[in-house]
């Protein structure tokens, strides 16, 4: 195991790590360093043995035949290796369950990114409006669109509401409002003025 | 009913313009997550597979964003003060006082009391963004130990035998060893980037100073400059001369920074310069208009003096900051520049 001071990068000697939890100088770049190593630095890679059902050593792994089986998938039954083991929120599954639809729980639980797409439609009710005002005729309705096209869309895994999706809305439709005042207007105007 | 909220917030975040990014504590994982104002991307560290929590007092300024709109905003309200017509608003005068205190606490607060915080697991090596003040990195690194040790204990007292000899030594260099590639050891490097943030300094306040000495292109006016103006003024010159020595202190250990060194050299003598046309013209502002007999050969002299004067501190000023932009890695490493 090997640490490296976060400012230098620099590897640590081994003296440094048997501090354990040491408040000290980093011998290379002198920065006030301060580390503490957990258990999990000095685990082997275990094979997890699991109930009776391993328990025959001629049982093999539904994808893998020629590799003995370690698991079984929590979802399907099926025996498993370690390879095609994959363990999500302290369930054990297996490629294929993982492949099919799977509950918003799972899903959230891998999922990388997301975009957030009621800042994106918050955006293009707001900023054109305080930048230059008139490129808001154009984006008022691409942000009413895009709120109620992904308005069902799952937000950030980091608990967000609607609120953007709302502001947005009501922001871009009193935009479209005054536009319209205003196009009408001028058209009446341009009228009364032709038959005066 | 509703699940409960699976997360809760760490003390810590970074909200700039663009990118953001926050900790987040789980039930069996701590969550990282960064990304920009529209996209979020995520990180799951279960606390069962951290290996090594660090963390290393350094500098850390943050959003650049709000870097510039602070800046910008003290340099508006400075030239808003300046301006005669505003003097009957003392709030006017007082208010870059205290923008320009807002901006130093932020400067003391990103040199003296920022941290960054590396996390290491069996296969990964992530710094916590989020952790950027040593106060939040403080309380949240408190919780996030708190879970590891629920989930994986403590460690034994003779851990050490437990450790592997893996011969492994420092990678710091022998001083005494002479290294080609000119690169510096870490004490060094704290010179160069003292050196490098003081030159930053200086060059915006040559920009300044081009501007304000730009109010002046049309001759000497009836104005008085009042004795706040006058205050500020002097107070930019002494900055810009504390600036220009300072880094020419850091950087004169540095032998490898040798054309920063000529660039403050050419920006002291051209302060000196500036200084001594401020004591002349000074003194035609001390006169009443009524009784300055100025000729015209004299202040078309005075006005060409003048255009020098701020093209020089543009020019300085401007290049400076481009020439630190274009070398800033070599720079802060104590290294050659390369360009």
């Amino acid at each position: 195991m090997f640490l490296s001071c976060p400012r230098c990068q620099a590897t640590l000697p081994d003296w440094f790590l048997r501090a354990h939890r040491s408040d000290t100088a980093c011998p290379n770049c002198y920065a006030k360093l301060n580390f503490e190593i957990f258990p999990a630095a000095f685990e082997r890679q275990t094979l997890i043995a699991s109930s009776a059902a391993l328990a025959d050593e001629a049982a093999a792994c539904y994808e893998h035949q020629s590799k003995p089986a370690k698991a079984i998938c929590g979802q399907c039954g099926r025996f498993i290796c370690a390879l095609c083991e994959l363990e999500i929120r302290g369930q054990t599954w297996c490629p294929a369950c993982l492949e099919a639809p799977r509950s918003a729980t799972i899903q959230g639980a891998l999922e990388t990114s997301r975009t957030n797409y009621d800042s994106i439609a918050l955006a293009l009710a707001t900023w054109p409006m305080v930048l230059f005002l008139y490129p808001s005729i154009l984006t008022a309705p691409v942000a009413i669109y895009v709120a109620l096209r992904y308005w069902r869309k799952p937000l950030s895994i980091v608990g967000r509401n609607r609120w953007r999706f709302v502001l947005a809305i009501s922001i871009a439709v009193l935009q479209v409002s005054v536009f319209a005042v205003l196009i009408v207007s001028a058209i009446l105007v341009a009228q009364w003025r032709q038959a005066g | 009913m509703k699940p409960a909220f699976p997360y809760k917030r760490l003390p810590g975040g970074e909200r700039g313009f663009v990118r953001k990014s926050s900790l987040w504590e789980g039930a069996d994982h701590l969550l990282l997550v960064r990304g920009t104002r529209f996209n979020e991307e995520y990180r799951r560290f279960n606390y069962r597979d951290i290996q090594v929590v660090s963390s290393v007092r350094c500098a850390r300024a943050g959003s650049t964003g709000w870097w510039l709109l602070n800046i910008f905003v003290f340099f508006i309200a400075l030239l808003f003060s300046l301006t005669p017509a505003n003097h009957a608003h003392p709030y006017l005068v007082g208010m870059p006082l205290l923008l320009g205190a807002g901006v130093i606490a932020r400067a003391i607060i990103a040199l003296r009391y920022s941290c960054r915080c590396v996390l290491q697991t069996a296969v990964s090596r992530e710094e916590l963004v989020p952790l950027q003040r040593v106060w939040h990195a403080t309380k949240a690194l408190r919780i996030v130990r708190q879970r590891i040790v629920e989930e994986q204990g403590e460690l034994p007292l003779d851990f050490g035998t437990l450790l592997p000899e893996t011969g492994t030594k420092s990678v710091f260099r022998n001083r005494n060893d002479r290294n080609p590639s000119g690169v510096v050891d870490g004490k060094l490097k704290g010179y160069a980037t003292r050196a490098t943030a003081f030159a930053i300094v200086l060059f915006v306040l040559m920009l300044v100073n081009a501007g304000l000495s730009a109010r002046f292109l049309d001759g000497p006016t009836a104005t008085r400059m009042s004795a706040t103006s006058r205050v500020l003024e002097s107070t930019l010159v002494l900055s810009m001369g504390a600036a220009t020595l300072f880094s020419l202190f850091s950087s004169h250990r540095l032998p490898n920074q040798s054309a920063m060194r000529k660039l403050l050299v050419t920006a002291l003598l051209l302060q000196g310069f500036d200084v001594y046309l401020s004591t002349i013209m000074g003194s035609f502002y001390t006169l009443r208009q009524q009784t300055v007999v100025i000729n015209v050969p004299t202040l078309q002299a005075w006005r060409w003096l003048i255009r020098f004067d701020v093209c020089a501190f543009l020019l300085v000023g401007a290049g400076g900051l481009v020439f630190l932009l274009l070398n800033w890695d070599f720079l802060r490493r104590g290294e050659a520049s390369q360009t």
